[in-house]
């Protein structure tokens, strides 16, 4: 529950620092868009590795894929949801190489990236809820 | 203009924050001991503030507030569709569970 809560603030913090890229990018303040933009990309990474963290902890108390229902869901669930935050990298990726150079920095391309990775933090918001909360 | 922007994103970020540590407080009243128990109050109020966040994400970060109509209306449908297939599969699976 804990380290579940902790996930989700920091992919609040990562979709809080695209949504602040987005809004600098378009008052055409690049240098601190493309801080904020690392900064989604600092927030993934605290997500995914913690995730991975969590995995472990799991596994070592025996609770595998095949335990039983539940954490076949689980994590089946977390696995597909971190595939997309691994593609979301690859996003965040196009977003900094059409920051950092003028010729580029398409407004559009930005924020349609920002919406994948908003994307990426709402489903998480949803399993989040179902998978540590419900009960 | 940005600086008023900023600071209602901080907002938006810290009320999304403050929803998900109400799971920690619900978790703390519900359990004792560290023992799970099943709960109808925090398996709705779970699905529901989370579809709340989930529409706040829709109309803050993803800035649905400003698109057209037709889009606002989509997402709340999408809010709304979800809402009704989680509590309804709870409810009818309660309930065929006896």
């Amino acid at each position: 529950m804990r380290i579940g809560v902790f996930n989700t603030i920091a992919l609040l913090l990562s979709s809080w620092a695209i949504a602040r890229c987005v809004q600098a990018a378009r008052a055409g303040a690049y240098r601190s868009a493309m801080f904020n933009a690392y900064l989604t990309i600092s927030c993934g990474l605290v997500f995914l590795v913690s995730k991975i963290l969590e995995w472990i902890k799991e596994i070592q108390m025996g609770n595998t894929f095949t335990s039983n229902e539940f954490f076949q869901h689980y994590f089946f669930l977390t696995s597909i949801h971190c595939i997309h935050v691994l593609i979301g990298f690859i996003v965040l990726g196009v977003v900094v190489y059409q920051l950092s150079s003028p010729a580029r920095r398409s407004q559009q391309l930005v924020e349609t990236c920002a919406t994948y990775w908003h994307t990426v933090d709402f489903l998480w918001v949803l399993i989040f809820a179902l998978h540590y909360v419900v009960r | 203009m940005s600086t008023t922007f900023n600071k209602r994103l901080l907002v938006v970020w810290a009320i999304l924050t403050s929803m998900t540590l109400v799971y920690v407080w619900l978790d703390e009243v519900i359990d004792h001991n560290g023992t799970v128990r099943a709960s109808t109050v925090v398996t709705v109020s779970a699905i529901v503030i989370a579809l709340i966040k989930v529409r706040i994400i829709f109309r803050e970060f993803m800035e649905v507030r400003h698109a057209p109509a037709l889009l606002c209306r989509l997402t709340d449908g999408w809010v709304v569709l979800i809402g009704v297939c989680l509590l309804g599969s709870y409810f009818v699976g309660s309930a065929v569970a006896g």
